[in-house]
Order: C-alpha cells, then structure tokens, then sequence
C-alpha cells in the first residue's frame, strides 16, 4: 500500500471537502424544504410543489431535454470516436477540433447557438439570403421553441466531445485484441464491433451518458438563455423561485431543487441497474 | 489441415527504423506443428497476424494450399488465431465464447451446443461452460481460448505465445494438451514462442526468427548443436567460439588440432560447442586450461578458462565442476560430436 495509516484515513480530508461542501449543501437544502430555520418544520412546499400543474409540466420539458440531449450526445460521440481512433493523415488536428469547445462555457456556447439558430440568426439570413425562405421570420423556430431544440442542440454540441472524449480513451486502453480475436473467429467488421467493441464499451458509455444527463436535467443557464418562457425548464423555474422577492418562495425552491437531484439519482441508479442486470 | 506459405514477406511499421519482417520465407506442412522461435520483437508475432490477416504485409505472399489469400479478410481465412491473453469476450459466459465462431457461422442452434459441449470436453472443462471468465484461472482461460478455436476445426491454427501468462507447472501440462490435441485434430499448426524450450517439445520443427528473417530451420536438436551461423549460436546459449581453419575433419585452432564430427563444414571460420558439452577428463581432444572464474548458477556451475588468450566456458553439475578452483590448471574434453563449426566467420 502508498502511504501510512488506514485508507479512510488517508482519504478523509478530501472526504471531509466533499461531505461539507456537497453533503451539507443537500443537507441544507433538504431542511430549507421543509421550511426549517423559518421557525417549525412543514411539508407545506413540497404540497405546493407537487399539486401545482406547472412543475409537472417543467419536469417533462427538462426529462425531455435531458433524454434527448443525452441519447443524441451518446450517439454521435460513440460514432465520432468510432471514426476517430482510426489512424489516419491529420488525425491529430482532427482530434484537437474535436475536442475544442470542452473549453468552451455554456453560457458562451449558448449565445453562440442563439446567434446561429434564432429566427434573427445568421442560418436564418443565411437560407433568406439564398432565397429559400422569403424573410427570417419564416426561419423555423429554433430557439425558445416548444421542443427545446436549441436547447438540445447545446447540449449536444458541447456533449459529444465528452462523450467521443471518454470512449477514446476506453478505446485506447482496450486495444484492437478484441475485435482481431472476433475477426479471426469469423466476425465480420461489423459484427465484432457490434457483439465484442460496443458490449466492451457499454459501462463507460453509460457512466458518461449519466454525467451528460445529471447536468443536462439540473442546469439552468442553458435553458434560461434558449428555453421558452413557459413551461420553462424544471432548474429555470427553482431558480426563478429561489430569486422571488416573496422570501415565502424559497421552501418551494429548495423543494424544486430537491425533486431535480431525486429524480436524476433514481434516474442515473436505475440506469447502471439495468446494465448490470 | 492446410499448407502454409509465406513467400518472401517484407513488413516495416509505420515510424519503425528495422523493418519487421524481412523477406520472410516459411513452409509449413499439412497437419505439422512448426514452432516459429524468437527474441521478443524478432517479428514473429508480426508474422502471425499477417498470416491471420490482421496485418496487411508490405510485399510478399501469403498461401494457403499454394492459394495466395493475400486479398481475404481475416474472418474469410481458413485460420484462427489464439492470442498470448486469450482474449475471451468479457461479457459472455464460457459457453458463448466457445460457441461465439459457429455463431459468426450462422449454425443452428443446437449444433451450436453439441459443439461447444465437445470441444469443452476435449479441453477438459466440461462443466464450466455458464462461468464468466473472470471467474476462471489463467490456465482455464487459455484452455477456452484454444476449445474456441478449435470447435471451428481451422485449416491452420495460429497459436501466439500460449503458454507466456501461466505458472510453470500449468505451463508443462498446457504443452502436453496443446501437443495431443495437435496429434489428435492433424490441424497444421504454427505455434509462436520466445522459450527455446517450449519451442523445442511443440514443434516437429524448429524455425529461428532473428531480426525480421528465418535463420534456421530444422529439428530442435539441429538448432541447439548444429546452428547455422553466429547469431543462431548465441541464441541458444552458445558461448564458445573458437577462430580456426576446417580441413580434412580437424580444426587448426589456438587449443590445437580438434578432430571434427562427420560432415562439418570446411574452410576458415569459428569452431563452436556447447558450454554444458564440456567434459572433464582425458580422450580425444582433450586440452589444459587454466581456471579464471567460477560461478554457481543453481543446478549447474559455470567455469570459465583460459589458454593462449583464449576463453572457454563451460556448464557442469558439482560433481564435475568440484575440482576446478581459480588459479589452477585443468583438463578437458571437447567431445567430437559436440564441434560444429560455423564457417566463414
């Protein structure tokens, strides 16, 4: 073993950090729910919260957002980096492209898609220009629509780097031993990588895709700057609650905030459940 | 059971300074088991995937039944290959593995299993066919590997160090299954390894790899005593090497006249014998030295001496090697049938 002394040991001041910072803030937070610290304790916000019709409605446009935004990313990051490990003239620049916009913040990334994407954005002047619509205004909605799209397309933008990022990687440490083994034993490309290469990636693929969804399903920026006023996303709306003038608000917040981390985790558990079935 | 073939193949890996394979030439018979020997980055893996396809050669041919099949994907060849880990599919149970190249074959269901419970039989693993193969030992993994390959019954099995990751006395018992399954099946197998012994009990013949290129081919026993040339000779241990002229069936050397087994080469060159073929004693080509070194190595000792500027090591067990001590002078026997001589060197 490295080091002294018992691993808990060893581990416990960067346990200590995180059971502060992230455990008390759920602490916290689960006892601003239920309105303690206001004098008493009541389950009156949670009621609030689960009776009111828009909550639901928020929650299906962020479950939306977060499957949609999660499955696409998973997609196309498994098929770029498929493309990617290949070895080829000019992979590395194509890598470094790739990856770029990790570095990019959302709320850069954000402005950017409402710059190319909105009605008075350059895809829309762009196709008027060419003469394929007869103004911007008849530029589908893409931005601030009913379906998220913008949203979505973020999401995605920003996500399968990530993605593509973390199966390279899994790739790399996997080798091309697998696959030769099923192309010897008769496997056609195709075949190996269906029943040998993607089977191999699956639990990297599903803690990744868990990573995208946990932060597309819980973040507000992005849908406060893309997303339709109403419903607005299930963060848009705790966080609209959370900055009310009405202090009376922030039980309902606190409670918002509470069902988005509930329902991520439930999600998130049941996915590697399921794998591991 | 098919003929190999590998007609001059010439493989250099992108960035590499020595090419991989240098105008490699290889026979191997219907239903022989050829083992292809080597130092670790000698090319004969390299070999083997090509043969298997997995690798397309830069030049040169590869044959099976004298048929090039230089354009056939590895999954269209008439060979598997078994690799150095195994390589089992993590995710399925023995019996899916083992049944996985009759799947790609599209063989119906139930002959799929009678198979696979045949060839888990045939590696003595019956009963393991619903294990995961983490839930194996290294020795067992193998064994699935080599069940897997074989329920295909391949033209040419492709065996790539199958004995490197097991403990040594797994290692005896894997050889003896690998040999009589062999024996059994007739399928032609070309079997890569680095240990000089394996080597040596797996194949009928020999092939020594050395930088990319065949340097000998023969029978193990050929290879040990008789090598073709210097660097063959240090493969395998050889130490001693005596400049000197061959003629009439001696050698004129520092340490005298030496007479010559039947058939050695003539000409100038370098007399060469086995460090553990040294006697003590007087006879035929019995010589002095005078001891420099002694070194216990475990079962055998190594001594070293010396005469007229000359060195000779030699390998004994302690009864023999007992006598010598630093300093003192000693007498001993080049056998006859132990000199070879390497010519030209």
């Amino acid at each position: 073993m490295i080091g002294r002394g018992h691993p808990w040991l060893s581990l416990a001041p960067a346990l200590g950090v995180i059971a502060v910072l992230f455990g008390g803030g759920l602490a916290l937070g689960l006892a601003g729910s239920f309105g303690m610290g206001r004098g008493g304790a009541s389950g009156d916000a949670w009621i609030a919260v689960l009776s009111e019709g828009r909550v639901w409605r928020s929650l299906g446009l962020s479950l939306w957002i977060a499957f949609a935004s999660t499955a696409l990313s998973c997609l196309i990051g498994l098929g770029a980096a498929l493309l990617l490990r290949r070895r080829f003239p000019g992979q590395g620049l194509a890598r470094l492209l790739f990856q770029i916009n990790l570095t990019i913040p959302h709320a850069v990334g954000a402005l950017g898609i409402l710059w190319l994407l909105s009605q008075s954005g350059f895809v829309a002047r762009l196709s008027a220009g060419a003469g394929l619509i007869d103004g911007p205004a008849g530029f589908p909605a893409l931005t601030q629509d009913r379906f998220a799209i913008g949203i979505i397309a973020h999401y995605v933008w920003k996500e399968v780097p990530f993605i593509g990022l973390i199966l390279l990687a899994n790739m790399q440490s996997l080798g091309d031993d697998p696959e030769s083994a099923a192309r010897s034993l008769g496997a056609s490309p195709f075949a190996a990588m269906r029943l040998v290469l993607l089977p191999l990636l699956m639990p990297a693929l599903i803690r990744a895709g868990a990573i995208v969804f946990a932060f597309s399903f819980g973040a507000w920026e992005v849908p406060v700057l893309l997303g339709q006023s109403a419903p607005t996303a299930l963060p848009v709306l705790a966080w609209q609650r959370f900055t009310d003038p009405d202090l009376a608000a922030r039980p309902e917040a606190m409670a918002l905030a509470m069902l988005i981390a509930l329902v991520s985790a439930v999600l998130i558990r049941a996915a590697f459940a399921g794998r591991n079935r | 059971m098919t003929r190999l073939t590998l007609n001059d193949l010439h493989l250099r890996h992108p960035g590499a300074e020595r090419p991989a394979l240098d105008a490699l030439s290889l026979e191997v018979g219907n239903g022989e088991m050829l083992a292809l020997l080597g130092p670790s980055g000698c090319g004969k893996t390299t070999a083997l995937r090509v043969v298997a396809g997995l690798i397309a050669p830069d030049a040169g041919e590869v044959r099976f039944d004298g048929v090039s099949v230089g354009h056939l994907p590895p999954e269209r060849r008439e060979a598997v290959l078994v690799f150095q880990s195994g390589q089992l599919f993590a995710h399925m149970d023995v019996a899916a593995n083992v049944g996985f190249g009759l799947r790609m074959q599209r063989r119906p269901k139930r002959e799929i299993a009678r198979r696979v419970a045949e060839g888990l039989e045939q590696v003595q693993l019956g009963d393991l066919g619903h294990r995961r193969p983490h839930e194996l030992s290294g020795g067992q993994r193998q064994r699935v590997a080599l069940a897997r390959a074989l329920v295909l019954k391949p033209g040419l099995l492709l065996l790539d160090e199958p004995l490197s990751s097991l403990d040594a006395h797994l290692r005896t018992e894997m050889r003896a299954l690998i040999r009589r399954l062999q024996r059994e099946t007739g399928i032609t197998t070309l079997v890569v390894t680095h240990d000089q012994e394996e080597a040596a009990v797996l194949g009928d013949r020999v092939a020594l790899m050395l930088g990319g290129r065949i340097h000998q081919i023969g029978a193990g026993a050929t290879l040990w005593n008789r090598p073709a040339d210097l660097e063959v000779a240090r493969f395998f241990g050889g130490c001693n090497f005596i400049p000197g002229r061959s003629s009439g069936g001696a050698f004129d050397c520092a340490l005298g006249q030496l007479a010559l087994p039947h058939a050695a080469p003539a000409g100038a060159g370098c007399l060469t014998l086995r460090p553990e073929a040294i006697e003590t004693g007087e006879g035929e080509n019995a010589v002095t030295l005078r001891v420099i070194e002694t070194r216990f190595e475990g079962l055998l000792t190594r001594i070293t001496a010396e005469v007229a500027g000359l060195r000779l090591e030699a390998l004994m067990r302690a009864g023999a090697a007992r006598g010598a001590t630093p300093g003192q002078d000693i007498r001993w026997r080049l056998p006859r049938e132990a000199l070879w001589v390497l010519p030209g060197v």
